[in-house]
């Protein structure tokens, strides 16, 4: 029998699980949605760094968080050291991030897709159905056997004081049919698109170590039409903490008090405290001028440098350790810092040395580091390469502009990045759902959130290199700030039905107490000034204000006032903003042919016809077209309306 | 478009006659508050909702009052279906810009985009697709030579002054830039607010020069300023009169009468068909500064700064501190019985007429004899690429400010964000720097990446 559900996830990452809950959420429940990971107890793994959050990235997890998605909680939970980035600096700019234990963090996620009801198979992609054009589900390579969560795993977990179990097990049960009808698709593949892991000379199909490689689906997906590219991205060795003197190094210590991600009161928490987990402190070290001859005089044995990948196009802002050496060749020292992967197990992430160098170089460079003179490796680096689907064949929706029906969220899309990923899979979840329901698609705009300008530059721009989000990516960055996520999305989520109730009444009650602040400062005066005025002067302290208005110095009045000192920069925003919309998100059909428009320059009509933008706005922002052009394509929607009856 | 959305629009105004002479120039504005943008700037603008008149206006520009036609086309029944105006000035691109610019400072109008008043007149039914679209594509047209001509633009010297101070604020924003984004990376270090401040301060200097050096291309390419110059009550206003064979300017025996600069189309005879020059009528300066307020200096500054061919008049042959060498000097009044003629001065009468088709003659000779442009090394400018120029620098210094007084940037974003206005300027003129720029310069430079 065939099996049928309204929305498909294919992976369990930060993407999928965001999709797939997000899914749940607009649709009211999540019976009609299903997950398909090769390996469910994996799903909310961190594959790389332990840290959520960070520079830009807090922003979006703030926003995912307005939005009701799952990562900010989960880092919360999952928390053993919480740091606001930039805090001397402007609150605009000021980026929440958190190192976690990544088994706690895995098992919270499981733990909150559980309570949005997916259904999670295990399984394998191999073909993606496709009728009439449209995407109406995929085919595995099997029956896929059904897994559940395990409230005894839950249970064991709630507390905190021991290592974190995954919470989905194998179910007993006959499996799903291997082929599955759906209304529409999300695809997160990860880094598993034909991934090939590099250590050395060592080559082993595969996204991540020991896991295994998706090979069919970048086939299916060119017989699609679609056009593919590669990129790759690394990860550093791990080393045993017992083997290194930590006691010796540097300590980093996080805030105190730290700041959780979720706009939720800290009651909200399942555990019904903050920090849930204990806090520690990570180490630092740095490389050595001996490590940099060792990785100089074996640079042939790197794949990277042995002209053993297929791609060059990996990270400037993440190179491996000897890209440092030989672009920065008049350093002798790089930072390191030694972050623990988990309470309760002996793995030490080295952040700052992702290489591919063989094993045994590896093992030898660690002990050049200061601290590491005896120091093991749990797991070499490796680099991995995989294949990504070039974005500007989705829209801004997550949807493949040829195959309606079918979603790209997360590193597919050529991004990177656990934030990023999460943010697409939020997006295309939703939108997911509101295709199942048909209904208009759910699009955010560059002046509301970073998702909104991650969305954008995809479909817009031609990667050069996996993409990473960076506050200087966003033109309105003095509103788009980590304290205000809520202000900003959570009403439009909850028009998305994004928002169940409960947090809805916490962003109602936060929203009438930040009211009757402004109020408050509107009507006090310090030094016969009102006291909202007064605010933004450069001397002005929240010590003063609130003793003006009093209220107590707290984060509301932090914001409250961040609201009026930035008042003078942001209002000539907001007029650009308004004008904007005029056309930002006025429609152009999928079927838009260029050519139908009289006028229009050659160079507009070929980049049009090549990333086929789906807004006025986006068509504005290509390179190549110029403000006639939009005014021409402008007029000949106009027609278009005008023939179809009102 | 919904009606909520076509109620919030702003009034948009542009120079719509074609470049190169005409005898009048047109200035167009529409919205919903043209009639609000209209009064800011012409006194003599009626009150209450705009009515379907032709009627004589007074705008008011930094440089004088200019005369001007007035029409005024209330909505729906106006060419977009907005209430609309149009002032037509004499034709002279500079004064058709400048009347565009008054319209635009009034902060409640902006300057049209290509073809955004046929968009308008297609959305409320005023024009058919067809005509819109044949309108659009012309200026399609006309805005892909300018992009052209724009490109050539950036290869002279304009173009390479500005992108040499887009490249230079480039790389200092990249450095306050990784002072926000990468700060959780040892390798790099911020650039404190000396060092900024010192780069900053450089380009502005860079840019002022530029402007200070520029000569208009308005000057090069258009009717030259002739203008009236001399000591107050030297008679400047009854030659101008007189020269024009009308009344315009108040004429009184009082010393500093003309507050304003009047400007006027004048048409003179040259050996090899007319000349057409704008005259000029500079407020009087004297040595004690009595009689001038801040608001008059300026005007005569701007006309004197100007001016192709400066008439100097006195009653008995005083130079002045404006006066030059290729001055034409004018002794005024010589109708009158003190009247003692100087060497090397003209003698005028606005009464008699003695002496004006001579100095008609001297002012078209003068003219033709200019050479094309005055100084080699003076960089030509537009007047938009003067306005963006202009915009750059107040961004700068808003910068500047921004920057504080502490050790480190305190507000690296209001800084950076008052520094991404100064390359939007300067993206005008030369080429556009984008977000992924300023990245790959801060990537070339530190050592980022854990």
């Amino acid at each position: 029998m065939q099996a049928r559900c309204r929305v498909l996830v294919v992976g369990g990452g930060h993407a999928g699980v965001e999709a797939a809950a997000a899914a749940a959420r607009a649709l009211g429940g999540g019976e009609g949605v299903w997950l398909v990971s090769m390996d469910p107890a994996r799903i909310g793994a961190m594959s790389c760094n332990p840290a959520i959050g960070g520079l830009a990235k807090g922003q979006m997890v703030r926003e995912i968080d307005a939005l009701g998605g799952i990562m900010g909680v989960a880092a919360d939970h999952a928390g053993i050291q919480f740091k606001v980035l930039n805090s001397s600096k402007g609150p605009a700019v000021r980026g929440p991030r958190a190192q976690c234990d990544k088994e706690a963090y895995l098992a919270e996620v499981q733990r909150l897709l559980s309570t949005h009801g997916v259904r999670v198979l295990q399984g394998l992609v191999e073909r993606i159905v496709v009728e009439s054009g449209r995407c109406v589900g995929v085919r595995l390579a099997q029956a896929a056997p059904e897994w559940r969560a395990s409230q005894a795993s839950i249970d064991w977990n709630r507390g905190g004081e021991r290592r974190a179990r995954p919470v989905y097990e194998l179910a007993v049960g006959a499996p799903i049919d291997a082929e599955i009808r759906a209304d529409a698709v999300v695809l997160t593949t990860g880094t598993f698109m034909r991934a090939l892991m590099h250590t050395g000379e060592n080559r082993t199909a595969g996204g991540r170590v020991g896991e295994g490689v998706a090979a069919g689906i970048s086939t299916a997906l060119r017989e699609l039409g679609l056009e593919l590219g590669r990129l790759k991205t690394g990860t550093p060795p791990r080393l045993r903490r017992a083997s290194i003197d930590w006691e010796a190094l540097p300590p980093q210590h996080g805030d105190d008090p730290p700041q959780p991600f979720s706009f939720l009161p800290a009651w909200h928490m399942e555990s019904g405290r903050f920090p849930k987990l204990r806090q520690v402190e990570c180490r630092q070290t740095s490389t050595t001028a001996a490590m940099h001859e060792l990785i100089r005089a074996n640079l042939h044995r790197a794949p990277m440098y042995a002209g053993a990948m297929e791609t060059q196009q990996g990270p400037r802002y993440c190179p491996s350790v000897e890209d440092k050496v030989v672009r920065f060749a008049d350093r002798d020292s790089h930072g390191v810092f030694l972050e623990p992967e988990c309470l309760f197990t002996d793995e030490i992430y080295c952040n700052g040395i992702s290489t591919s160098l063989p094993a045994e170089i590896q093992h030898e460079l660690v002990r050049h580091m200061p601290g590491c003179s005896r120091a093991e490796i749990i797991r070499p680096g490796y680099a991995v390469e995989y294949d990504m689907v070039w974005p500007h064949q989705i829209d801004a929706t997550a949807e493949a502009k040829s195959v309606p029906g079918l979603f790209l969220a997360g590193q597919i899309n050529g991004t990177s990045g656990y934030e990023e990923a999460a943010g697409q899979g939020l997006v295309a979840g939703l939108n997911a759902a509101r295709r199942a329901r048909g209904e208009d698609p759910a699009r955010i705009g560059r002046d509301q959130a970073y998702i909104g300008v991650l969305m954008d530059d995809l479909v817009v721009r031609q990667p050069r290199e996996p993409y990473r989000m960076f506050t200087s990516r966003a033109e309105h960055r003095l509103s788009l700030r980590s304290d205000n996520a809520d202000e900003r999305l959570t009403e439009l989520g909850r028009t998305w039905r994004l928002v169940p109730d409960a947090r809805w009444s916490a962003f109602e009650a936060e929203r009438a107490a930040m009211r009757s602040l402004r109020e408050a400062l509107q009507a006090a005066h310090i030094d016969g000034q009102v006291a909202a005025l007064w605010a933004r002067r450069p001397d002005a302290t929240l010590d003063r204000l609130a003793a003006a208005a009093a209220c107590p110095v707290d984060a509301r009045l932090d914001r409250v006032v961040t609201d009026l000192r930035y008042e003078g920069y942001l209002t000539r925003q907001r007029a650009e903003i308004r004008r904007q919309r005029e056309s930002e998100h006025a429609p152009i059909p999928a079927g838009f042919d260029p050519d139908a428009v009289k006028g229009l320059r050659a160079e507009a009509r070929e980049v049009i016809r090549k990333f086929r933008p789906t807004t006025l706005g986006q068509a504005s922002r290509l390179a190549g077209v110029n403000p006639a052009d939009v005014a021409l394509v402008a007029l000949w929607l106009r027609r278009g309306s005008a023939r179809r009856p009102a | 478009m919904s009606g909520a959305q076509a109620h919030a629009r702003e009034v948009i105004v542009a120079v719509a006659s074609a470049s190169g002479r005409a005898a009048v120039l047109m200035v167009r504005a529409s919205g919903p508050d043209a009639s609000d943008v209209l009064r800011r700037v012409d006194s003599r603008m009626p009150f209450g909702p705009m009515r379907r008149v032709v009627r004589a206006g007074e705008i008011e520009l930094p440089i004088g009052r200019l005369p001007c036609l007035v029409l005024t086309m209330p909505g729906p029944a106006s060419y977009t279906g907005e209430d609309s105006f149009e002032l037509l000035v004499p034709g002279h691109p500079t004064l058709g810009l400048a009347v565009a610019r008054a319209l635009e400072t009034t902060g409640i109008a902006r300057s049209a985009s290509p073809g955004e008043f046929t968009l308008r007149a297609f959305e409320s039914g005023r024009l058919t697709l067809e005509q819109a679209e044949g309108v659009a594509a012309t200026i399609a047209a006309r805005t892909d030579a300018e992009l052209r001509a724009a490109s050539m633009l950036r290869a002279g010297v304009v173009g390479r002054g500005a992108d040499a101070a887009a490249e230079a604020v480039a790389d200092l924003l990249a450095l306050v830039e990784a002072g926000i984004d990468f700060t959780d990376q040892e390798d790099v270090v911020a650039i404190t607010p000396s060092d900024l401040r010192v780069g900053i301060d450089r380009v502005t200097t860079s840019l002022r020069a530029m402007l200070q050096g520029a000569i208009s291309m308005e000057r090069l390419e258009s009717a030259p300023w002739v203008v009236l110059c001399g000591a107050p009550n030297a008679g400047k206003s009854a030659l101008f009169n007189a020269l024009l064979g009308r009344t315009r300017a108040v004429v009184a025996d009082v010393a500093g009468t003309t507050r304003d600069a009047l400007v006027e189309p004048l048409r003179l005879d040259g050996p090899d068909g007319p000349v057409e020059v704008l005259l000029v009528d500079a407020p009087g300066v004297d040595g004690t500064v009595h009689g001038l307020d801040a608001l008059g200096q300026r005007m005569r500054d701007e006309a004197m700064r100007r001016a192709c061919v400066r008439i100097e008049c006195s009653h008995d042959g005083t130079w002045t501190r404006d006066s030059d060498p290729s001055s034409i000097c004018v002794q005024t009044q010589s109708d009158r019985a003190s009247f003692r003629a100087v060497d090397g001065w003209l003698a005028t009468s606005a009464i008699t007429g003695d002496g004006l088709e001579t100095l008609r003659e001297r002012v078209a000779a003068a003219v033709l004899g200019l050479a094309a442009p005055a100084s080699a090394e003076g960089v030509v400018l537009a007047e938009r690429h003067r306005a963006l120029l202009d915009e750059a620098v107040l961004h700068l210094q808003a910068a500047l400010a921004a920057i504080g007084s502490g050790r480190v940037l305190a507000h690296p974003e209001l800084v950076a964000a008052a520094m991404h206005g100064a390359l939007e300027s300067l993206g005008g003129i030369a080429g556009r720097i984008a977000p992924d720029d300023i990245l790959g310069r801060i990537f070339g430079r530190f050592c980022v990446g854990k």
